[in-house]
């Protein structure tokens, strides 16, 4: 029996989907069986971060309808074998389904896959009821801003209301020169307001730029954000792995000065 | 039992009954009249509610014992005991503060003092909540409210008591929210987004100077002002 992961944030825009795709791939890297579902009906992006939006056929209104059997809807992505995408639609809104058709179908996927991932869209109405239906655990993303948190906040409150205890935090897009500067919140001012477990922290990164245009989600290159998403997928498969040493001072100064233990 | 004549009208209006007072008495003796008229002619005051008060400026425990009177002995509802023509004066001020240096408290002397508020907290009903109060959360209790736990941005404590927070309060604490302006806030750290007690409302300075010390925020000379509670 797998395990239902809902990724969600409240706030918009903070990384869900990237997180979403990433884990996911990182997951089927790893020998896992994993299914992401994008549960933003009507503003579908999971499929194109991952590359797959030419090949939809069917979406999950198409499932809940009846339309289609859940298998034909499925698409198998080629370069990462065990994982699958289950697809929103796009010319629908979030009222097409509800809690109960997004329970069962969870549920049925969770007995082949070993893992469920949903992404969640940002809000805390149908969609966001309908994404946390059937989860057993819950993913937070933040990125280090105070209106996020704060959005952040409300939702943990939300998934509590929902028995959905123990979420975990991601923190994204942080930028160490702006934490040491002081222009930017610190892990541990986020953690002491939200009072969750932390699950990883991918700094800010251009390469996630060009990944999410590119359909190539960064978890494959090797970038700063994509070993960051290695580390969460370890983690979440139970391993405990450090925090990656965010305050990576290139440049062959201060190279020398770290060596010489002068250096920052 | 001397009633002094013309003391109380009953002034309807659209919104209910407004009594009226034509000069200044105590309390004791106003409750006294009031039993005089209203015995008097109960039945035509059935099933009406009171909207308003006017003419002499008593205090919320004065106007409690008038409520009790009218509510208890005479079943008449009692909607307001304010003067309904005078507005509603928010008085938007940031928070003063006492003392500004930090003081280093111990951890020992940190909770005689959470024990000592807490037994000062007076009657009425008392509501506990444990845990953190995350934003969009929102209680409303008519008497005083004890969290053990933050309070995050975007939570709401309305209270018609006093507020006490074993944690940060961080998000809005409104105490005396009927009207009593003897009600008091303490906290572990007060951080507000707002303060408000009774009809004021105040924000934290601006330059961030926020205490890392248990404090109470009360009402002095018509503003809210925070202390130590140490």
């Amino acid at each position: 029996m797998g395990e239902v992961i809902v990724v969600t944030s409240g706030k918009g825009g903070v990384g869900k989907t990237t997180t979403t795709a990433n884990i996911g791939a990182g997951l089927a890297i790893n020998g896992k069986k994993v299914v992401v579902i994008d549960a933003d009906i009507g503003l579908r992006n999971l499929d194109v971060v991952l590359g797959l939006e030419n090949r939809i056929v069917f979406d999950i209104v198409d499932v809940v309808t009846g339309n289609c059997r859940l298998k034909q809807a499925l698409i198998k992505d080629k370069r990462f074998d065990g994982l699958y995408l289950l697809p929103a639609a796009q010319t629908k809104d979030k009222n097409a389904v509800n809690e109960e058709q997004m329970k069962k179908l969870v549920d049925d996927l969770k007995v082949i896959h070993d893992y469920v991932i949903v992404d969640c869209p940002a809000g805390i109405e149908q969609g966001f009821k309908n994404a946390i239906s059937g989860a057993d655990r819950a993913i937070v993303v933040t990125t280090p801003e105070i209106s996020a948190v704060r959005d952040a906040d409300r939702i943990i409150g939300l998934l509590e209301a929902a028995e959905l205890n123990d979420p975990t935090l991601i923190v994204n897009r942080i930028r160490i020169d702006m934490v040491k500067r002081g222009d930017m919140m610190n892990i541990e001012d986020m953690t002491d307001i939200l009072a969750i477990d932390l699950l990883g922290v991918v700094p800010d990164d251009e390469e996630i730029v060009i990944s999410t245009n590119r359909g190539e989600p960064a978890v494959t290159k090797e970038s700063m954000s994509g070993q960051a998403f290695r580390n969460i997928t370890q983690r979440i498969m139970g391993e405990e792995v450090p925090f990656l040493e965010l305050d990576a001072s290139t440049g062959i100064f201060n190279k020398i000065m770290k060596m010489l233990n002068l250096g920052k | 039992m001397i009633s002094i004549k013309g003391l109380i009208e009953f002034k309807g209006t659209k919104n209910g009954i407004v009594i009226q007072l034509k000069e200044a008495v105590s309390i004791d003796e106003l409750l006294l009249q009031l039993n005089e008229k209203l015995g008097a002619s109960i039945n035509f005051f059935k099933g009406a509610n009171i909207c308003g008060l006017v003419g002499v400026d008593y205090s919320y425990g004065e106007k409690a014992k008038i409520e009790a009177l009218l509510n208890g002995s005479y079943n008449l509802a009692v909607d307001s005991l304010e003067d309904p023509n005078k507005e509603v004066k928010v008085v938007e001020k940031v928070i003063e503060k006492v003392v500004t240096k930090t003081i280093e408290v111990p951890v020992e002397v940190e909770k005689k003092v959470i024990e000592k508020v807490a037994s000062n907290l007076g009657d009425g009903a008392v509501k506990l909540i444990r845990g953190t109060m995350r934003s969009g959360r929102s209680v409303d209790f008519q008497g005083h409210v004890v969290v053990i736990g933050d309070v995050n941005p975007g939570a709401e404590i309305i209270a018609e008591g006093n507020i006490v927070i074993f944690g940060q309060l961080r998000g809005v604490a409104h105490a005396g929210a009927k009207g009593n302006d003897e009600a008091f806030i303490v906290a572990q750290k007060i951080k507000p987004t707002q303060l408000r007690i009774a009809k004021l409302i105040t924000r934290p300075p601006e330059d961030g100077d926020v205490s890392d010390i248990p404090e109470i925020a009360l009402v002095k000379d018509g503003n809210i002002i925070t202390e130590p509670c140490v």
